[in-house]
């Protein structure tokens, strides 16, 4: 039977201030599979990490939910634990109930509660299942393309060329300089802009 | 219409907007102050103290009474080029109006809004006067207007519109 | 730009647009369309001869619409590349030149008669009997990343029927900037357009069109800061011009910029600040800016020679499109939306692909130089690497329970799916390089056989089951 810790995060006021982030924990402790359950102001924050990684490193969890914000800007992050204490980082899930909970739910902070225990529920249920993933890895292309020859598109242009890699600069008018060209002088320093 | 250094506060704030957004003008917040309305408003050419832009910030910033016995906003001519030109949908004009509902419940408005209150009531026009018939004649028309005036069965109609109107609270007629 | 032009690893493509893109970060292929430019641009040599002779006038693009370019053009002196192009929906095809046919021989002279363009070009670069391609030609590029700069367009003045566009004198801030510029109509003279004489007084506008809630919401950004530069150049140049410079507000947040907005003041600009209503053209031709100012709390009046409108930053129309050729993302207002407002500024939501200026969103050049910095390192960052890697949460066949219907090849959007023979029977199989992990072959399958790593039948069917129970 996988062994299951819950993280609830507090992030700071953005979560605890709507959702009973203790309520969440004790509910989670009684979920089947569940191990440890615990909070945290700032699950992100290194303490935070730190409390995840040692749980995993004394063998009391060995599949992780996290009940925090979104995994689009903090799944690596919480990955990265779990491959520092040496578990397989696919081995985690995130329950949204910040984004999806207690910022849409503001002035609901029971219903926000209740919803929370459910994403978390949910994710619990999730993880039991989940299987140690590896990444593939693939070659690059050592070329770039830049769309757009006006001032945005020369300047990333040249700082790619002169970093030494091909660069293909593609422009829809016969001749690149874009609305910049079109400028007569530029502020602040009223130097023309060719 | 106020004196001295105000000391501004929420509740007066609170019950200014709340009192014009109730009565329809609902864009009142929106409002940057950037001229556009009044810049094109006849009251302003007027130079009547009020116009769209000044009423608007003094009810944003909790004036309500204090401006009750001004008649400018009697002098709106409901041409809305401030809605035409207002770059947040503010509709000035729809703010002026509900000032002047404002107003007109508090029994604060101008002898000649009466008269043409009286006259719509008792004529179907808002706007009217004797003079014309004559004019008419002289072109070989006949003195009165094909409109409420020579049908009173359609007079009636206004009359029980205006009947059924919150306007009858204020017993003028 | 010759920078651009000299530089070896740099690689111009220029009078082409982007067809399609197919791959992922680190392998796109993409296919480029070079449209056809009807001249030879290995013999063209810039010399803008065949522009003396074509007999065509059409607006002039660069000079915003304030004089006339002919048919067979170069884009503008200090062109890069500097090639002529034929523009050939406004070409009239002299002497029944048509391309792909022979000229007719003159009887006269036994000559072959030749379009005025063509006998213009020394080197040969026009021939109208060459049978090219309307169409251009497709290049097929591999890519490891790319950066998205497609940049912006200025509003038309048409729009603010308040603002009398008609009327020669009022025109938009790029208008005035070609007016104003060495290389534009005038040779930078700066004249009314209604009477060729000298401006005496110049109102300007600013959020025309922008912070406007019937146009576009935003503020451009660097309206503000372009008109006062406008102001400056022409008060250094003819102090005796008045200049009245209309604000809602006035928004100098940048390096050295407030300053730049003072040294305006103290040079005898006269700052307005309030929205003018409208502008009526006056029986002596000037034009009467109907506004208010703010301090005053009262209705000012300016009876100017020229207007400038400073009119709004909008995406072109071809965003659209290149948004959903790449799979970009693009917010309320249409710019292409960048992957975290302030922690993942150039980054999109397609792996590999980076914003820079302002197809992101209005910004100035030093902002937009910035941008471009710093979407180069980040878009070189997979490069330097060598290698990317490619997330697991995707979809895997199992050969032995699938039983070859195809179905999901059919319904695969990013074409990751085909048949292969396996002991003479066709299987699916899945480019994981291909696969972006959406579910649809899985939940597609009849026998069960496509396995979505990280997010099983089972595990959803677990997800499900805890969300329904009461808690």
């Amino acid at each position: 039977m996988p062994k299951v810790g819950v993280y609830v995060c507090y992030c700071g006021e953005n979560i605890a201030g709507v959702v009973d982030c203790e309520e969440v924990r004790a509910f989670a402790e009684k979920l089947p599979g569940v191990t440890v359950a615990r909070t945290n102001l700032f699950m992100c924050s290194d303490p935070g990490q730190e409390m995840i990684k040692e749980d995993i490193r004394k063998g009391l969890v060995d599949r992780v939910v996290v009940a925090a914000c979104t995994p689009r800007t903090h799944e690596p992050i919480f990955r990265k634990a779990l491959e520092d204490a040496g578990l397989n980082k696919y081995l985690i899930e995130m329950a949204n109930i910040r984004d999806q909970d207690s910022w849409v739910h503001a002035f609901d902070k029971e219903g926000a509660t209740k919803k929370a225990k459910q994403l978390v529920a949910s994710a619990v249920a999730k993880v039991l299942y989940a299987e140690p993933l590896e990444e593939i890895e693939v070659g690059v292309n050592k070329t770039a393309m830049v769309i757009g020859g006006g001032v945005a598109g020369i300047f990333s242009s040249l700082e790619l060329a002169n970093m030494g890699y091909k660069v293909y600069l593609v422009e829809k008018e016969p001749s690149i300089g874009g609305v910049m060209a079109q400028l007569d002088k530029t502020f602040p320093t009223n130097d023309c802009s060719a | 219409m106020y004196e001295g250094v105000v000391v501004l506060n929420e509740k007066d704030r609170e019950l200014a907007i709340k009192t014009i957004m109730e009565r329809g003008g609902d864009g009142v917040l929106r409002c940057i102050q950037c001229g556009a309305c009044q810049s094109t408003c006849p009251m302003a050419f007027a130079d009547f103290t009020l116009n769209p832009r000044k009423l608007i910030r003094l009810i944003q910033l909790g004036f309500l009474e204090e401006m009750i016995e001004d008649s400018s906003t009697w002098a709106c001519q409901a041409c809305n080029r401030c809605v035409e030109i207002c770059p947040r949908n503010v509709k000035p004009f729809e703010i002026v109006f509900a000032y002047r509902r404002y107003q007109a419940m508090e029994l604060a408005f101008s002898t000649s809004a009466v008269q043409s209150q009286m006259n719509l009531y008792m004529k179907g026009h808002a706007v009217f006067s004797e003079a014309y018939k004559e004019t008419r004649q002289k072109v070989g028309l006949p003195p009165e207007t094909p409109t409420a005036v020579s049908y009173p069965e359609a007079l009636k109609e206004i009359q029980t519109l205006i009947e059924n109107s919150p306007i009858m609270e204020l017993g003028l007629f | 730009m010759v920078q651009v032009s000299t530089n070896p690893n740099i690689e111009l493509l220029t009078y082409s647009e982007v067809e399609s893109v197919e791959g992922f970060v680190g392998n796109f292929k993409v296919k480029v369309r070079k449209k056809q430019t009807w001249v030879d641009w290995t013999k063209c040599t810039g010399c803008g001869e065949c522009m003396e002779k074509c007999p065509v006038k059409v607006p002039n693009e660069f000079n915003a619409g304030l004089d006339h370019r002919p048919a067979i053009y170069i884009q503008f002196p200090q062109a890069v590349p500097k090639k002529a192009v034929i523009d050939i929906d406004n070409c009239i095809n002299c002497a029944g030149r048509k391309f792909g046919t022979e000229p007719k021989i003159s009887k006269r002279t036994g000559k072959p008669i030749l379009a005025p363009c063509e006998r213009a070009c020394g080197t040969g670069a026009v021939n109208r009997s060459l049978n090219l391609d309307p169409n251009g030609e497709i290049v097929e590029l591999d890519v490891g990343t790319i950066v998205v700069a497609t940049g912006f367009k200025v509003m038309e003045k048409d729009w603010f029927k308040e603002y009398a566009p008609h009327h020669p004198d009022v025109m938009t801030a790029l208008q005035f900037e070609r007016l104003l510029s060495a290389t534009g109509p005038t040779g930078g003279k700066l004249v009314r357009p209604s009477t060729n004489q000298k401006p005496k007084v110049i109102s300007f506008i600013s959020c025309v069109g922008s912070r406007d809630v019937r146009y576009h919401s935003y503020c451009s950004r660097v309206c503000c800061m372009y008109l006062i530069k406008q102001a400056k150049l022409i008060k250094s140049k003819y102090p005796d011009i008045e200049i009245y410079m209309h604000f809602m507000d006035v928004r100098t947040p940048g390096k050295d910029f407030d300053e730049y907005y003072t040294s305006a003041i103290e040079m005898g600009i006269n700052i307005v600040r309030g929205k003018p209503g409208g502008i009526e053209v006056l029986p002596d031709g000037r034009l009467r800016v109907m506004a208010y100012d703010a301090g005053l709390g009262k209705n000012v009046e300016v009876h100017a020679d020229m207007v400038i409108l400073a009119t709004a930053m909008e995406v072109p129309e071809s965003a659209k499109k290149l948004a959903s050729t790449l799979s970009l993302t693009i917010d309320a207002s249409g710019f292409f939306k960048e992957l975290h407002p302030k922690l993942k500024p150039v980054e999109t939501a397609v792996e590999g692909i980076y914003l820079a200026g302002c197809c992101q969103g209005p910004k100035d050049i030093p902002d937009t130089v910035s941008q471009a910095k710093g979407a180069a390192a980040v878009a070189a960052v997979p490069l330097a690497r060598g290698k990317v890697v490619i997330e697991p949460t995707i979809s895997e066949v199992n050969q032995e329970k699938c039983s070859g219907c195809g179905l999901c090849v059919a319904v695969c959007p990013y074409n990751a799916i085909s048949l292969e023979l396996v002991n003479d029977r066709p299987r699916a199989k899945i480019a994981p390089t291909a696969c972006k992990g959406c579910g649809v072959c899985t939940s597609t399958c009849p026998s069960e056989a496509i396995v979505l790593h990280g997010f099983t039948d089972k595990q959803i069917e677990a997800q499900v089951e805890a969300l329904t129970m009461p808690v």
